[in-house]
């Protein structure tokens, strides 16, 4: 009783919950009518005060809305209302009409690779109009230039490509924006603040809610693109066919690669480096840090994401090609943990001094990618007394390592003999024992004072004559030069 | 720029000469101090202070590790004043490093031949080395051409490797690239160097002090000396759905080596081969290519040829499912191979061979997940489980009674039919032991945080014939900005269980935290301080305090 005191019961809840959802559905089909009454009121008081910020207005005119129709035409308070509420204004909210979703061929190219841009390289907007580019594109027959004529001249991300409203919108919109500060709506409705600009107060106090598209964190030069017959759709997708345009439209770097795959000594400037295109630093490597996040490579290159097991797989990346991971890293990151002095924690967990020998059993290809077994290993293992050639006063008698010498070391070959470790992990061997160690049983007798037991694999004398030719000093440390056995190898 | 006019407007009646205008114009630009301005530098310094003890698995031993490690590393780019990343471009590199350890005592680093006791060869003080130190020039001739002089770094199938030469590198027009580069490998011993890029298996420094005098002592120990290497490379270059590497190297060992391990009989000295002979000889090829919607796959190999084996094999492919999940699977053959001045290319038989199917996905923006399942397979040449009984069986123990007894007692190995038995192809059978391994990775990440968890198996099966024992556990970490840029915390919690059926006296369970406070008291400077404390049966409570300090001036 106590605990339900304070929970709705059981059919309360879902009762409000299906009401939720029944009025949430009934407000979002509302939702654009209900837009309209404060926002024809909007314009009707911005009218009045003059709005005094409205940055851009896309124009969604009827043929009707020519350029003739007057922009200096201010509109008596509450005058339109009735007109620019019985237009549909639920068009250019979205890339198509109730945001359904874009097939993907009209989507710019790669983006069933990366269904969304990087934040990290087109920050994200903030649309505060709504726009019909189908309308304008398809309807009225006009090109993009008409509206990004600053495209054509654009050399760098950082320039303004959105159409000023003054020269583009206005010549059909009835409204004059030819002083931001002082933007003086029309008598037609395609004139007002709300037509175009959203929110419900759109055009109170003379102001409109800003459209912010920042600049792409990239190197990008439109008048070279457009120079070599590349058209906007080649990267931006088929826009004629949408209403709004937002970030979804803005180019994915897989459809990038279609052209961009020249070497750097290729003639043209399609050329594959990630520098071509991406912000670099001082040092030429790419700028991977902004405020919307870390720079870091997409899922699909060349299996280089940077998922939570990356530590464990990046090897077969960055060993075949280390170009990329040098894109963006200097080579003291690499060091830091692979010739590092201060111990990777994410590779050596806590108490690695404890769990370390165990480690090298089961995992020992990893050690040598870092360490070098007989100086790194070694050096702390004779230190420690766990060397076979450990200074005597670190080695203490009795104690043994291994286990007991008799299925260690002794044939007949036990489970325990060291001879199938040393046949499943060879390294661990070296990073405690020195060839001396193996000499004392595995060197000839006579001369080099072994003991003769062979540890040569079965195949071994296919490759020994040029293996002693290239190198003989292995063979003699086992074998005198006079020994009859290496007879077959010289 | 907008002097010029107004200069001439002023003096409109002296009506000056174009090109005196031009030299107006062009004479301030000529004389400034343009590299000065163009020229980008970078320093960047860390000192980072550990101390910790470590004790001898037989816990008599413990060594007072009291460690200071300095890096100070210097960087000057655009050094012909252009910052265009595709034009020419000049730089110089240079990386140093000062790793101390006062618990090091006068015993342990100096040789006496008095009291040789505690005499561990190489080791140093205060080891001090190059990391890396050259001059580099890319892009040159419009892209075609790069070089680079110096001790500088290059990383490639072959693995990492450093040497003190250099590099140039030829980049065509029609999308390969070709490298060539000469020098000397990097040899711990060596002035300024380190031994951690050398081939392994050789036991290499200086000898010097008392012990070049004593050949006798630590005959392992060899005389580093200069190991001339060259190499080349050819690369795929400009498409980025493919690439294609390969590479070759070939490194010299100079100089003399001790081949008898034991002085000859009668009081004989050791014999030594000396003269230029292989150190290493690798070549290898790696691949990667992926299609974006549908995935990427990977594969290469190192062969190498002094020793006649294939030492690396690896090949993965990457499978995409849905927006943002990955599923893979990932094969490697691994077999280890040695400097040939080292008898262990001799030993080394068998590889290891893993196999893993992996899952990665991104449910959130801010969740990450990967798992990865498989198992690593250990070869050996005969069954470890029943070889000894065959062994005595084939030396003529044919009864239970003498089969016991030759189990007990041990048989001589190197004569007679147990030693034919031994070599013998019928006896040596492939047999593997499988691992299964797991791995789990998962980060979030918040505003001005991240927590991250990791956790891992590998585990053997059956008896103590293939059973190679466990490691299992994870680690929870987080770090949490506090005052973003200036003030952060982190931390974590670790717990892991190991067992070793060969040592069953060091199976234990352990538990450590971190905590780890960070404080930037200026731009581009940060102290970080690290507490950590392990605990287990072994050696009961351990500490490790870590503090470092990173500076750098852009």
């Amino acid at each position: 009783m106590t605990g339900a005191r304070g929970l709705l019961p059981g059919w309360v809840a879902a009762l409000a919950c299906a009401l939720a959802v029944v009025v949430g559905l009934a407000g979002a089909s509302a939702a654009p009518t209900a837009a309209d009454a404060p926002a024809a009121g909007a314009s009707a008081h911005a009218a009045t005060l003059g709005p005094s910020a409205g940055p851009s207005a896309g124009p969604s005119a009827g043929p009707s809305a020519g350029p003739s129709a007057g922009p200096s035409a201010g509109p008596a308070a509450g005058q339109p209302a009735e007109p620019l509420a019985a237009i549909d204004r639920r068009h250019g909210l979205a890339p198509l009409f109730g945001d359904t979703l874009v097939p993907l061929e009209w989507m710019p190219p790669g983006t069933s690779a990366s269904p969304v841009p990087s934040d990290e390289i087109f920050p994200p907007q903030q649309l505060t109009i709504r726009f019909n580019h189908k309308k304008h594109v398809g309807e009225l027959q006009q090109t993009c230039k008409v509206c990004h004529a600053a495209a054509y001249r654009s050399a760098k991300s950082t320039d303004t490509l959105l159409p000023s409203p003054a020269k583009t919108c206005d010549n059909c919109h009835d409204v004059d924006h030819r002083n931001l500060a002082n933007v003086v709506a029309g008598t037609e409705p395609n004139g007002q603040c709300g037509y175009c600009h959203l929110g419900d107060e759109a055009g109170k106090g003379g102001r409109v809610a800003k459209v912010v598209v920042p600049a792409p964190n990239l190197k990008m030069n439109h008048e070279a693109h457009l120079r070599r017959n590349i058209g906007c759709a080649q990267c931006h997708g088929q826009i004629e066919e949408l209403e709004l345009a937002t970030r979804e439209q803005l180019p994915r770097m897989a459809g990038c690669f279609s052209c961009h795959a020249r070497s750097a000594a290729a003639t043209g400037d399609a050329k594959g480096a990630c520098v071509t295109c991406h912000v670099t630093e001082a040092s030429g490597r790419l700028e991977t840090t902004f405020s919307t996040g870390q720079l870091v490579p997409p899922v699909w290159l060349h299996g280089a994401a940077h998922t939570p097991d990356w530590l464990d797989r990046h090897k077969g990346i960055a060993g075949a090609n280390s170009e990329l991971c040098a894109s963006c890293h200097a080579t003291e990151f690499c060091t830091d943990c692979h010739d590092g002095k201060v111990r990777p924690r994410d590779v050596h967990p806590d108490d690695w001094i404890s769990q370390h020998a165990q480690a090298a059993r089961q995992d020992n290809p990893r050690c040598v990618s870092c360490h070098q077994l007989t100086t790194f290993c070694g050096d702390c293992h004779r230190r420690v007394g766990v060397a076979r050639d450990a200074p005597s006063a670190n080695r203490l008698a009795g104690r043994r390592f291994h286990p007991a010498a008799d299925v260690w070391t002794v044939a007949p070959r036990s489970p325990q003999h060291h001879s199938w470790e040393a046949e499943r992990n060879l390294n661990a061997c070296v990073s405690c024992h020195t060839e001396r160690d193996c000499a004392t049983c595995h060197a000839t007798q006579g001369a080099r004072g072994g003991q003769g037991v062979n540890p040569h694999a079965p195949g071994f004398e296919a490759n020994c004559v040029d293996a002693m030719r290239r190198n003989p000093r292995p063979c003699l440390v086992c074998h005198a030069t006079t020994d009859a056995s290496l007879g077959a190898c010289r | 720029m907008n002097v010029v006019p107004r200069q001439a407007a002023r003096v409109a009646t002296w009506a000056p000469k174009r090109w005196l205008v031009a030299l107006a114009v062009v004479a301030p630009n000529a004389l400034r101090p343009s590299v000065a301005h163009a020229v980008e530098a970078a320093v960047e310094g860390a000192v980072s202070a550990q101390g910790y003890d470590v004790v001898s698995p037989f816990g008599d031993v413990i060594l007072g590790r009291r460690r200071m490690t300095t890096t100070l590393g210097f960087a000057a780019y655009d050094l012909e004043g252009n910052q265009d990343p595709l034009a020419a471009d000049y730089s110089v590199h240079v990386r140093m490093r000062i790793d101390a350890d006062f618990g090091v005592d006068d015993a342990e680093a100096n040789y006496d031949a008095s009291n040789r006791s505690r005499f561990v060869p190489g080791l140093a003080y205060s080891p001090i080395d190059l990391m890396h130190g050259y001059v580099e020039a890319r892009n040159i001739a419009r892209g075609l051409f790069g070089v680079r002089v110096g001790r500088q770094m290059t990383t490639n199938v072959l693995g990492w490797w450093t040497f003190d030469g250099g590099l140039v590198r030829l980049t065509t027009p029609y999308f390969f690239a070709v490298e060539a580069f000469g020098g000397f490998e990097q040899r711990g011993g060596l002035p300024l160097s380190t031994p951690r890029y050398e081939a392994q298996g050789v036991w290499r420094g200086a000898r010097n002090g008392g012990l070049a005098d004593e050949p006798q002592v630590f005959p392992s120990f060899q005389e580093a000396s200069l190991a001339p290497a060259f190499g080349a490379a050819i690369e795929s270059s400009g498409p980025n759905w493919v690439h294609g590497r390969f590479d070759y190297r070939r490194v010299y060992n100079s100089g003399g080596a001790f081949t008898s391990q034991f002085p000859a009989p009668g009081g004989g000295g050791l014999e030594e081969v000396s003269g230029l002979r292989i150190s290493h000889e690798r070549l290898g090829y790696a691949l990667t290519a992926f299609l974006s919607d549908v995935g990427s796959a990977r594969g290469g190999f190192v062969y190498d040829v002094y020793a006649a084996a294939l030492s690396r094999a690896y090949g993965g492919l990457e499978a995409r499912v849905g927006e943002s999940t990955t599923v893979g699977l990932d094969g490697e053959f691994f077999l280890p191979t040695f400097d040939a001045d080292s008898i262990f290319n001799w030993f080394a038989h068998n590889p290891s061979i893993t196999a893993l199917a992996r899952v990665a996905t991104r449910p959130t923006p801010r969740l990450e997940l990967s798992g990865q399942a498989g198992t690593r397979l250990w070869l050996t040449d005969g069954s470890p489980a029943g070889f000894a009984a065959a062994e005595c069986t084939a030396a003529g123990f044919a009864t239970p009674e003498l089969e016991r007894a030759c189990l007990e007692y041990g048989l001589e190995p190197t004569t007679g039919p147990e030693a034919e038995f031994v070599r013998a192809s019928a006896s040596r059978g492939t047999v593997i032991a499988p691992d299964l391994l797991a791995s789990f990775g998962a980060t979030h990440r918040w505003g001005t945080g991240r927590a991250t968890a990791r956790a891992n198996l590998e585990t053997g099966f059956g008896g103590t014939d293939s059973d190679r024992g466990r490691r299992v556990g994870g680690t929870l970490s987080a770090h949490q900005d506090i005052v973003p840029g200036t003030l952060a915390l982190g931390g974590r919690v670790s717990t892991y269980e190991w067992h070793n059926p060969l040592r069953p006296d060091r199976d234990a369970t352990s538990f450590g935290y971190v905590v780890a406070p960070e404080v930037a008291p200026v731009e581009r400077t940060k102290v970080r301080i690290e507490w950590e404390h392990d605990m287990n049966r072994l050696v009961g409570h351990r500490f490790r305090v870590v503090g470092t300090l990173t500076v750098e001036v852009p």
